[in-house]
């Protein structure tokens, strides 16, 4: 039993904090291309398509190291290049995008955005309506994505639409890389209670090459469902919480309200304690998940769970920060006044989507119970 | 990072858990027997820790918790975990006289020890301990009370602590004596508790011990008692591990054969939900009680993780206890059925050795000191 990282991880960790250390906070676009200078972005990716080929582990602590760090993967640059697209080509891509895409997305110099969601698909992403039809050497893709976030930055969309309506749900969908520049396709931003811009994206009869079919027509949905377990343990990360935690105990540490010290407050010191065991069970489960993924196991369940456990205590922290402060909580980032710059504030609105994006708690705790559990199929 | 057991790890809970399918095959028994003690003895369960040369097998505190889990997995009333954190500490904190008296004797089974530290304030902060040693001419007089001894009733030593000096509301003047249970001034009371713990109260009057009896230093009580306290939470967490999984078990069981409505009631969302849950909080038991056995074994520091263990596993066990009784419903609520008893088990887990608040409240002190 072993609970800690290999040397070569801890060495791995030791250079990205102290990479972080010298760029962290600076402009986004700045930082990432220093991400990509050092082939940061091509972590996962195998040397020969011009990636570092790094272990799991390693990329697990490079990904704690920027979550602790407060980079915000998926908030500050897209992780599908990296996490969904890289992977699905690696397994099920032809040579040729291989070779056009992966060395591209080591490099940083090519974003993408997720064209999954529809407004009659969420959960049941299966009954997705956008539909491509073969004519000749393209596809013409027609339908409305929803939550296209980064649309309005991508150079492509991971695109999934229904090639084969007679076909069981599940074996008529077909996965497409499509450029962003193709005509056809508008974008309308959406704007979130979280401060963060997503969008809805219009298809008309957008053509896609054949060779941006990926892998086999009607095969979607096995590439969709596939590799999805190391994307969804890195999503919203425990260190990251772990961060937000810390500056708030730091917070406490020092403030008073009305010349009381909140240390002091029993009621503070007992919801502070709790949380941190929760913080304890949270981290236990993230690397009792990535533990079984280094195996080159596939996890029945133990991602869903500490997914499940990790979003709903991020919604708690959000909840427990706001109170603690009181109503300092209420201070939005922009007021002078606002304790730890409005964090709370901020991430009380933001953390609702968690528990439904990125896979709903309700599918999760399914999973679970079927996977997990063997209870019989509702 | 490989949070798995090993193979050497699985086949000890395997054979550990066809011994007691054998020797414990109903926990309705509800009764400690002490030829399964001597059993467990021959199997080498309380030698495993011990070095050879007190007839042990050099096993780790891992190796107990994963035999404490499955005595918690059949519900065994045993004192293996209040004797095995005695033995712990007597082999790190005794000296060669004091070794050598008790652990080949531990190892062949003929020793039942329990921790003997509550008194009547009911709490587990040594600071508020009152029982006096009174220095004598053959060494100190003990006077006071012990409460709430799990497993005191059976115990033939009791590790008590007691104060040398006579300030109180202190930790300074604590101290470590090894007292046997049939000493004379030693009066025990059997405790009627929700569980079957065999707790009793202590009463010492006159009761004679000798200065070789300390264990440690006199007046330094607090890096034994800490260490001792440790290793009974612990044992207590992976007993309380194993308690919860079995009633999520029993609890799957009777989901996929209860049919109501033309279904098996685990096809209903509800119940895979709260099922959900209560495996959530049966993972994360195990993960916070191993996690922190690894780290006291690791030489990392402890005490915090000790601390989150407990408070987790001390709700946890009452949230899967509680969720188990409601999806079983009736038939579960029947004596003649387990169930109960698992229940009932959970609630004396959460008190002992510190409820949820206790341990807050320590950890509280480390986040913000």
């Amino acid at each position: 039993m072993d609970f800690s990282f290999s040397e070569k991880a801890e060495r791995f960790r030791q250079e990205v904090r102290d990479f972080l250390a010298r760029e962290w906070p600076q402009d986004e676009k700045a930082f990432r291309r220093k991400l990509a200078e050092r082939g940061w972005l091509g972590l996962s990716i195998p040397e020969k398509y011009g990636g570092q080929g790094r272990s799991i582990e390693e990329q697990y602590v490079f990904l704690e190291e920027l979550a602790y760090a407060g980079v915000a993967y998926t908030e500050h640059f897209t992780s599908i290049g990296t996490d969904i697209v890289a992977p699905t080509l690696l397994r099920f891509g032809s040579e040729q995008q291989k070779q056009k895409f992966l060395p591209a997305i080591a490099r940083g110099e090519v974003e993408f955005c997720l064209g999954y969601t529809e407004p009659n698909a969420g959960s049941d992403l299966a009954s997705l309506e956008t539909r491509a039809v073969k004519e000749g050497n393209h596809y013409i893709i027609s339908g409305t994505k929803m939550y296209t976030s980064i649309a309005e930055k991508a150079d492509y969309c991971w695109l999934a639409a229904c090639t084969d309506p007679d076909a069981p749900r599940h074996r008529g969908i077909s996965l497409f890389i499509v450029d962003m520049k193709s005509p056809g396709i508008s974008i309308q931003p959406l704007w979130t209670m979280g401060d963060r811009r997503s969008n809805i994206t219009f298809w008309d009869d957008v053509r896609v090459p054949r060779e941006n079919l990926v892998g086999e027509e009607n095969h979607g949905w096995e590439y969709i469902t596939c590799a999805l377990d190391f994307e969804r343990l890195v999503l919203c990360h425990i260190a990251g919480i772990r961060a937000i935690f810390d500056r708030l105990l730091r917070y406490v540490k020092s403030a008073r309200h009305d010349k009381h010290l909140l240390r002091d407050n029993h009621i503070v010191r007992t919801k502070l304690a709790q949380l941190s065991v929760e913080l304890e069970v949270g981290q236990l489960l993230s690397w009792r998940a990535l533990s079984i993924l280094m195996k080159g196991a596939v996890p029945h369940y133990e991602v869903s769970m500490q997914k499940v456990f990790t979003t709903e205590l991020l919604q708690r922290l959000a909840h427990l920060g706001t109170q603690i402060l009181g109503l300092y909580g209420q201070l939005k980032p922009e007021c002078e006044l606002a304790p730890l710059s409005g964090e709370f504030e901020r991430l009380y609105r933001s953390a609702v989507m968690w528990t439904f994006g990125a896979g709903s708690n309700e599918i999760q705790r399914t999973i679970i119970a079927l996977r997990g559990l063997g209870l019989p199929k509702g | 990072m490989d949070i798995e057991l090993t193979e050497r790890q699985k086949i000890l809970k395997r054979s550990a858990r066809e011994f007691l399918k054998r020797e414990f095959p109903s926990p309705l028994a509800r009764e400690f027997k002490v030829d399964l003690w001597t059993k467990m003895a021959s199997l080498g369960w309380m030698g495993l820790i011990l070095p050879p040369e007190y007839g042990g097998a050099s096993g780790e505190l891992m190796d107990l918790a994963i035999l404490e889990e499955e005595l918690g997995w059949a519900l065994v009333p045993s004192p293996f975990g209040s004797t095995m954190a005695c033995g712990l500490i007597i082999l790190e904190a005794g000296n060669e006289v004091q070794k050598q008296r008790f652990l080949p004797k531990l190892a062949s089974g003929k020793l039942i020890m329990a921790p003997a530290l509550t008194e009547e304030g009911a709490t587990y902060n040594p600071k508020y301990i009152e029982m006096r040693a009174m220095p004598s001419k053959d060494g100190y007089i003990l006077e006071g009370k012990k409460c709430f001894v799990r497993d005191g009733w059976l115990a033939d030593l009791l590790v008590t602590v007691a104060r040398v000096t006579a300030e109180l509301v202190t930790e300074s003047g604590l101290t470590v004596f090894l007292v046997s249970a049939a000493k004379p001034g030693i009066k025990r009371d059997y405790l009627n508790t929700i569980n079957k713990d065999y707790q009793a109260t202590i009463n010492f009057q006159g009761v004679q011990v000798k200065a070789e009896d300390i264990l440690g230093t006199q007046g330094q009580a607090r890096p034994v008692v800490e260490r001792m306290f440790a290793y009974r939470t612990l044992l207590e967490c992976a007993e309380l591990c194993g308690v919860a999984r079995k009633a999520l078990e029993m609890t799957i069981e009777h989901a996929r054969n209860r049919v109501q409505f033309g279904r098996p009631i685990g096809s209903f969302q509800v119940i895979q939900h709260r099922c959900a849950d209560m495996l959530t909080d049966v993972d994360g038991c195990w993960l916070v009680t191993y996690y922190a056995i690894w780290r006291m074994q690791k030489g990392l520091p402890w005490k915090a993780h000790v601390s989150k263990a407990k408070a987790w596993v001390s709700d946890a066990v009452i949230r899967v206890t509680r969720a188990a009784q409601q999806i079983h419903a009736g038939v579960g609520y029947i004596v003649d059925h387990p169930l109960h008893l698992y229940y009932c088990r959970a609630k004396a887990g959460e008190l002992y050795f510190g409820n949820s608040d206790f341990h807050f409240e320590l950890i509280a002190d480390e986040l913000l000191h």
